[in-house]
């Protein structure tokens, strides 16, 4: 398989595995789903990584976020029913509902207060639209650390 | 400082960004395409500068 047609079926396998679980697949499991070797699967998603295709960490290369969603708890948990989620940010949990279509709770907290915030929608819109989202780093800088981002 | 961005305004720029997100024929956005979605959703000035 050419490393474009690769890369496109390990973009999708990893999102599938996240929709489907809540969680980052290993690498045998989209070795496995790929049908393509471990050292294939992992080199392909160094280079997603470099297009900033999805993200892993910087010194364990392991999966960290596939946005909306992240391989590791956050202060931003989605659900819907018995389904649930990380969500990297504000924008990521909404990000979730909105590309699934799906109605979810975001719980999160106010990071002005402390106070623990529950946000829900409708899969097509906000259920109350009150509110705000802060954005800490301007848009230039996002990618100089995303993990602070 | 940052930005505050209002919620309805944070939920449009979630659709917008995210929608297609897995599709087969997705891919990243260039640097203007990202620019232009921004303005679009009112989020103008040097914060939303992408480069």
């Amino acid at each position: 398989m050419i490393t474009d047609e690769l890369d496109l079926e390990v973009r999708l396998s990893v999102y599938r595995h996240f929709v489907r679980t809540g969680r980052a697949p290993s690498l045998s499991e989209t070795s496995a789903d790929v049908d393509v070797d471990s050292a294939a699967i992992s080199a392909s998603l160094e280079r997603l990584d470099t297009r900033h295709v999805l993200v892993l960490h910087p010194t364990n290369r392991q999966l960290w976020m596939a946005m909306p969603f992240s391989a590791i708890p956050t202060g931003f948990r989605v659900t819907s029913g018995e389904r649930a989620w990380w969500a990297n940010c504000a924008w990521d949990a909404l990000g979730i509902s909105a590309m699934l279509q799906i109605p979810v709770e975001i719980t999160t907290s106010c990071t002005d207060c402390g106070d623990p915030l529950t946000l829900r929608t409708t899969g097509r819109a906000l259920s109350d639209p009150t509110g705000v989202v802060h954005f800490a780093v301007a848009a230039a800088a996002w990618w100089d650390d995303i993990g602070f981002t | 400082m940052g930005a505050v961005v209002s919620l309805e305004t944070a939920w449009a720029l979630a659709v917008a960004w995210y929608t297609g997100r897995l599709e087969r024929e997705w891919r990243r956005r260039t640097p203007a395409e990202a620019q232009a979605l921004f303005t679009s959703l009112g989020l103008v000035g040097p914060f939303w500068r992408v480069r």
